[in-house]
């Protein structure tokens, strides 16, 4: 089988949220009465809007293989760029596939590697219309997808409201299971409990949730839940999360006890500081909400009523729905 | 390596260094976990790392198997971290606490009507006896009782006054919906609850 060599893949390369802030913070920003969402709400995607009814939305998404398999790292890489167009609410239309690639490797591992990708844009019901490839020494694969939304319905980021009960739809943990399959200590079953997690799309969980009246959403990605669930709160809001609740990849819990931490946590838990307290909580289970996370579930936040009615149709649909907390006023976000 | 001689036996300790230079994580902390397990009391581990991360997940690592941690930068990408191994601490946790109660239900028994009267009366018993409790933990339907509603507020408001520890499990408050009616004591996880009953020196069960 064609292998890949995974380094230090997946959102796990992500640059840290204090570099890119930084960097960020220093670019001379232009904008636009249009542009409906840009990179000043930290939202996953941009938005412009071209008329009354339509917005587009613009998304962008690679990185180094995590697994060795190179079909399943294109369906991981694609499902990866997806979720950042389901998590606004929004429906994919085209891909263009973002491509680095050794020069003297098999082709044929390329080849597979786009085949994944491409069964994934085709699932999520878009086209995949061109890319652009070069060589590298490394291997990154990736998208950027263009969708549509309506205007008026855009699940943007940043409005939760205290009392809000807070819902995910997939386990976290993926980033402590692939690394530690970078040193061949992840079982079976751990690795394929992050592959499904990691190739599924938001796509369905999306479809259920488009009809209720959703206060806020994203997608858990490189920043970990905590990251995105403080991004998503600004500095308007606070949150609660119960950590018992939380749904877990189970190996997870003793991957982060053997220490097989990535670098991509502890730029995320520095990053928030003392925003987070942890209630006597578990050291592996502090390390599981600062883990990164690829190709994660969307976090929504919603009224308790909206909840319940949403986790019925899910649990219907066999869809996976948790709810792991709250928002609160205030700014702290404490884990119990 | 020990040194015995016949009449001593005499332990020097070992120095080891490694060097984490260009390894990705989580390489560093890996390698130095494995000559820590290794390792004796007293032994030392220097880890060379590039990267100021890799010192912090060291020091993690450190912090959760009780090791003597220092570090310095010695320039940009080269920071010295060091290790100590040290007596492993008995993780026994002593108890020190007097009693502590688990109120699980908001009856006491099987029976419905016979069981709110009787866990009436037990929480009355207990306000009584305040000198001798600890601490007082609330889960599942024991939460219920906890209410600014209940019956037995005033009881648990005694207790709390008296310097009982009321302990409401925060999952189930949850679940029942009724957090904002909480009417006494604080709200607390499943670690809490579980450490409480660790020390204690008796754990009663109405």
């Amino acid at each position: 089988m064609d292998k890949l060599y995974c380094e230090g893949g997946g959102c796990s390369a992500k640059l840290g949220p204090k570099m890119l802030s930084k960097v960020m913070g220093k670019l001379e920003r232009k904008t636009s009465k249009n542009l409906l969402v840009g990179y000043e709400s930290s939202d996953d995607a941009a938005v412009y809007q071209m008329n009354e009814e339509q917005a587009i939305v613009q998304t962008l998404d690679f990185f180094p293989p995590m697994v060795e398999d190179p079909y399943v790292f294109g369906q991981i890489a694609a499902a990866n760029a997806l979720s950042d167009i389901y998590a606004m609410g929004a429906k994919p239309l085209t891909a263009l596939n973002i491509v680095c690639f050794p020069e003297k490797m098999d082709l044929n591992i390329l080849g597979k590697i786009m085949e994944g990708g491409n069964q994934k844009v085709m699932e999520a019901g878009a086209i995949l219309v061109g890319g652009h490839s070069i060589h590298d020494s490394q291997i990154k694969y990736g998208l950027s997808i263009t969708g549509v939304v309506h205007p008026q319905k855009i699940l943007r980021n940043n409005m939760p409201l205290p009392g809000d009960v807070l819902l995910l739809t997939k386990p976290l943990g993926v980033g402590l299971v692939t690394s530690a399959h970078k040193v061949g200590r992840a079982s079976k079953k751990a690795l394929d409990d992050a592959i499904c997690s990691m190739t599924t799309l938001n796509k369905y969980a999306m479809e259920v949730l488009e009809k209720y009246d959703i206060h806020a959403c994203t997608d858990v990605t490189g920043f970990g839940l905590l990251g995105h669930l403080a991004e998503m709160c600004q500095d308007k809001v606070g949150a609660m999360i119960d950590s018992l609740r939380l749904p877990l990849i189970y190996e997870a819990k003793t991957y982060a006890k053997e220490f097989m931490l990535t670098s991509a946590a502890q730029r995320n838990r520095e990053f928030l500081g003392d925003r987070v307290s942890f209630l006597q909580v578990p050291f592996a289970i502090e390390e599981i909400l600062f883990d990164p996370q690829t190709s994660g579930g969307l976090l929504v936040a919603l009224e308790p009523k909206e909840a319940k009615k949403v986790l019925e149709e899910m649990k219907d649909k066999q869809i996976d729905g948790y709810l792991i907390g709250e928002i609160k006023e205030g700014y702290q976000i404490q884990v119990r | 390596m020990r040194y015995l001689s016949a009449n001593t036996s005499y332990k020097i300790s070992m120095r080891y260094e490694l060097d984490a230079r260009g390894m990705l994580c989580p390489k560093p902390v890996l390698e130095a976990k494995k000559i820590i397990e290794t390792s004796e009391n007293g032994d030392v581990l220097k880890v060379n790392v590039d990267n100021q991360i890799a010192v912090s997940n060291l020091e993690k690592m450190a912090s959760q198997l009780n090791l003597g941690f220092a570090y310095a930068q010695i320039d940009a990408q080269h920071f010295e971290v060091m290790l100590e191994v040290r007596e492993k601490v008995e993780s026994i946790v002593k108890a020190v606490g007097k009693s502590v109660v688990v109120i699980s239900s908001d009856k006491m028994g099987e029976e419905e009507a016979l069981g709110e009267i009787l866990i009436k009366g037990f929480i009355y018993a207990l306000s009584e006896k305040t000198q001798e409790i600890d601490k007082v933990i609330f889960y599942n339907r024991g939460v219920l009782l906890t209410k600014t509603s209940s019956s037995v507020i005033e009881d648990l408001k005694t207790l709390e006054d008296k310097g009982v520890d009321l302990m409401v499990c925060g999952t189930c408050l949850n679940y029942f919906g009724i957090e904002p009616e909480l009417g006494v004591g604080r709200v607390t996880n499943m670690y809490d609850i579980l450490e409480s009953q660790l020390r204690a020196e008796r754990v009663l069960k109405p």
